[in-house]
């Protein structure tokens, strides 16, 4: 069954720092246009005939299938993450406490993660470690990298075209921006699914 | 500060649907910073003493080190393909590029299609030239840290989102069509003509050899592909064929210590060719001694190895051939099947 668009999860017009026009072009180009990829890549997959395929058109599609899928999950929470200024909720407070002292200190270490990624592309994802039973700020150098087996509950883009439409090369201040417009009840939300099946 | 910046090469109010503006980003704050964090980052090297700095430091240093300069290098070559008209190639340009690409189109078309595949994530599309083969190959890469070893790069494209999301947004294939109507074909020709005066790296010189005839393993399995007669002596010596247990398929195995005793059973009607291990010694001896009585023989660049590293087909070596008292010579014939590249 091919993968499906999910509706844009923020208010376009209500992100503080973010233009409606950049919001909808990452949500129709980049996301949707993931998601088309990634069909038509788990089309041509399913066509395969792998015994007798070239090894590099395995890893060729596979690879792609990795990136495009990752590409479509990331930019679903990226969008759920933003919304309207606001709080993390006590028991999310807590816990970013417990693990990073404070936190001012979790988001002093998280967009600067992200701002050391301008002029390139990544991701920054708030993550909750299974292993050590934790939230990580973890770093992406593209789709593709993410922590084994960690759930991601906020994700901030550093691909370029998640900014340039408002900021030019500004991506300081885009992740100020985002550091300002995080939907915390949505991470809280999350935070509480994977904080329930640890 | 070790390295200096480099002024803008391209004009920018000369482009044809690529704004001044975007340059100046692109060259002030993209290039700019992988410069200034270049020399940052070099400069943290030269204050390190590598003797007693955690491997894992200078390691993390150095992988910073390659992406900052490669950024630098391609950001420069990126500013100097822009500011022609994208059609005029000088002569020598589009020989070049119809040789190695079936015709400039050709060329075109698949810069082009490379160029839409990295839309949406960050990479290059590079023409590059290939000193080991004397030709140039477009490839991308995945980010500003990957490059073709030892390949001179003489055209740039910028496909980091940086390059184009300020003017074109999220429609890369018009930022593209800007490109390609944009590029400054005579100092790549330059590029092109600087680069062609590289030399391919040396290649195994066998100078007590150098007069003797070779023949390559791509030839052979030509000759044998398409039925042309050629009689293969697998003359590794006794005491490695004994362990071996595979040989080159239509090859026989005789004792080079004793070519006496078989050189009766070859004709000098047909070419010889013979090989040992890796290519080196006896493969080229046995072939002297052939060529002294009056043989037609070569000696196999690369041997046994170089033949199964291209896959070439093989065939298990039983004890009768082994012990150097197999069947007569075969001969290859054209009606057997031999390209199945399984070891049977």
């Amino acid at each position: 069954m091919p993968y499906e668009v999910k509706p844009l999860a923020c208010n376009p017009t209500a992100v503080n720092g973010m233009s409606e026009r950049l919001i909808v072009s990452h949500y129709e180009n980049n996301y949707c246009g993931a998601v088309q990829r990634l069909n038509a890549i788990a089309k041509e997959l399913a066509e395969l005939d792998f015994a007798n395929a070239p090894i590099f058109v395995i890893n060729g599609l596979k690879r792609e299938e990795l990136i495009a899928m990752n590409s479509m999950i990331l930019h679903e929470l990226f969008f759920a993450s933003l919304g309207e200024s606001g709080e993390p909720d006590a028991a999310l407070r807590d816990t970013l406490i417990r693990d990073f002292g404070s936190v001012s200190a979790w988001a002093a270490e998280f967009s600067a993660m992200g701002k050391a990624q301008r002029g390139g592309s990544g991701w920054v994802l708030l993550t909750w470690s299974p292993l050590d039973h934790k939230l990580v700020n973890q770093w992406a150098m593209d789709h593709s990298t993410t922590l084994a087996g960690g759930q991601p509950i906020l994700a901030l883009d550093m691909y370029e075209h998640s900014y340039h439409i408002d900021y030019g090369a500004q991506a300081v201040a885009y992740v100020d921006a985002f550091m300002a417009a995080i939907n915390w009840p949505n991470v809280a939300r999350a935070y509480t699914e994977v904080a329930r099946s640890a | 500060m070790r390295y200096k910046i480099a002024p803008l090469f391209c004009r920018p109010w000369t482009l044809n649907g690529i704004s001044p503006r975007l340059i100046e980003s692109h060259y002030e704050n993209d290039y700019g910073n992988a410069l200034s964090s270049l020399n940052a980052a070099t400069a943290e090297l030269e204050a390190l003493d590598p003797a007693t700095t955690p491997a894992a430091l200078i390691h993390r240093l150095k992988r910073d080190e390659a992406a900052l300069l490669n950024s630098t290098l391609l950001h420069e070559l990126y500013f100097a393909s822009l500011g022609g008209d994208g059609r005029t190639l000088p002569e020598p340009m589009a020989q070049a590029i119809a040789r190695d690409f079936g015709s400039v189109k050709r060329w075109r078309d698949e810069f082009i299609a490379l160029a839409h595949g990295l839309a949406g994530g960050p990479g290059w599309v590079l023409l590059t030239y290939v000193p080991r083969d004397a030709r140039l190959i477009n490839h991308t890469t995945a980010g500003h840290e990957q490059s073709l070893a030892g390949g001179i790069p003489i055209l740039a494209l910028d496909m980091y989102e940086h390059a184009y999301h300020l003017e074109f947004g999220a429609n890369p294939a018009a930022y593209v069509a800007a490109f390609m109507r944009n590029i400054e074909w005579d100092t790549a020709l330059q590029r092109y003509q600087n680069a062609v005066k590289v030399e391919p790296p040396p290649r195994l010189i066998q100078k007590q050899f150098a007069d003797i005839p070779s023949i390559t393993v791509e030839e052979v399995k030509g000759m044998i592909e398409s039925g042309r007669p050629v009689q293969i002596i697998d003359t590794r010596p006794r005491h490695y064929s004994t362990r071996a247990h595979e040989i080159m398929r239509g090859a026989v195995w005789r004792d080079p210590e004793r070519v006496d005793e078989w050189i009766g059973e070859l004709s000098k009607a047909e070419p010889v060719v013979t090989f040992c291990v890796y290519g080196f010694h006896i493969g080229c001896e046995t072939a002297v001694t052939l060529r002294k009585v009056g043989f037609d023989a070569r000696y196999l660049v690369g041997g046994h190895y170089a033949w199964k590293a291209i896959k070439g087909p093989l065939t298990l070596l039983d004890d009768t051939s082994s012990s150097g008292s197999g069947p007569v010579m075969q001969r290859i014939r054209p009606e057997e099947p031999l390209a199945d590249p399984q070891l049977e």
